[in-house]
């Protein structure tokens, strides 16, 4: 059985993959851990960059605030 | 993936390496006000905060001698690994110097003072307030490093569509890169990212 790869799994999650594309990767899902298991690990990346924006962002705020006072 | 770049600051500061003020200054001064902030610390309270945890990890009287943010390249530390994690050490010394501030602050302001509340965080919500902090600390730094571990053009893929959250159909046409290709920077520059974090968190 021929696997689908992270970026194909990529466009399949993100409703980019055309009609009959979607249905094949459907069901090959339903038949395959190892592309399920690769989809859910796509799944908990998703988590982890949450994790990364929210911590940009409150270093960029922090940033923003410290050169707002130095130059008061 | 191997690591061929020069150890992070905090595999040396944990490695006993010697560490200047100005590097290690600049690297936790944010975490260390982060913290202060989270504690409910004034501006004042909180560069007091910075300025007496890091008098103490440099173990020398600085305070008031130096601008911090141009203290001489001399001055600095060396972390004895028999303390224990690094990590620990810094939490904890943070935590005692945000006490010192609030007794201090107790003693100076009324009781009704809603401004300033003389509670301290409860040991729970200083737990939690310093992992919070810390993982961000340890994300940010883990960021910067990811520069040197991927190609330039990786990376930009990576800081506008992972990141900045754009679309990738945006990020695809404005760096010239197939859509394919974006996803194959994000998947690679997550799993650098973690081993980078696992590298830097200590073992």
């Amino acid at each position: 059985m021929a696997h689908y790869t992270a970026e194909e799994l990529e466009t399949y999650r993100h409703g980019e993959m055309s009609v009959l594309g979607r249905i094949a990767c459907t069901e090959h899902l339903k038949k395959c851990p190892k592309c399920a298991k690769l989809l859910k690990q796509l799944e908990s990346d998703d988590l982890f960059l949450t994790t990364l924006r929210i911590s940009v962002s409150s270093y960029a705020q922090f940033a923003a605030a410290q050169h707002q006072s130095t130059s008061i | 993936m191997a690591f061929t770049t020069s150890k992070s600051l905090l595999a040396r500061v944990r490695g006993g390496d010697e560490i200047s003020w100005g590097e290690f200054y600049a690297a936790y001064r944010p975490l260390i006000l982060l913290c202060g902030g989270d504690c409910g610390l004034g501006e004042d309270e909180k560069e007091e905060l910075v300025q007496q945890v890091m008098a103490e990890i440099f173990q020398k009287d600085i305070v008031g001698k130096y601008d911090p943010d141009h203290v001489p390249e001399n001055i600095s530390f060396q972390y004895d690994p028999k303390r224990g994690r690094f990590r620990h050490f810094l939490r904890k010394i943070i935590r005692n110097h945000a006490i010192k501030i609030y007794r201090k602050r107790k003693a100076c302001v009324s009781l009704d003072d809603e401004e300033h509340p003389v509670d301290l965080p409860t040991e729970d919500r200083w737990d939690g307030i310093w992992e919070t902090q810390w993982q961000k600390h340890v994300m940010n730094m883990a960021l910067v490093e990811l520069k040197n571990h991927v190609q330039p053009e990786t990376y930009l893929a990576f800081e506008m569509y992972a990141i900045q959250d754009r679309g990738v159909r945006e990020v695809s046409e404005f760096l010239n890169m197939s859509v394919s290709s974006i996803y194959t920077a994000k998947s690679r520059c997550i799993a650098a990212l973690k081993e980078i974090i696992a590298n830097l968190e200590e073992k």
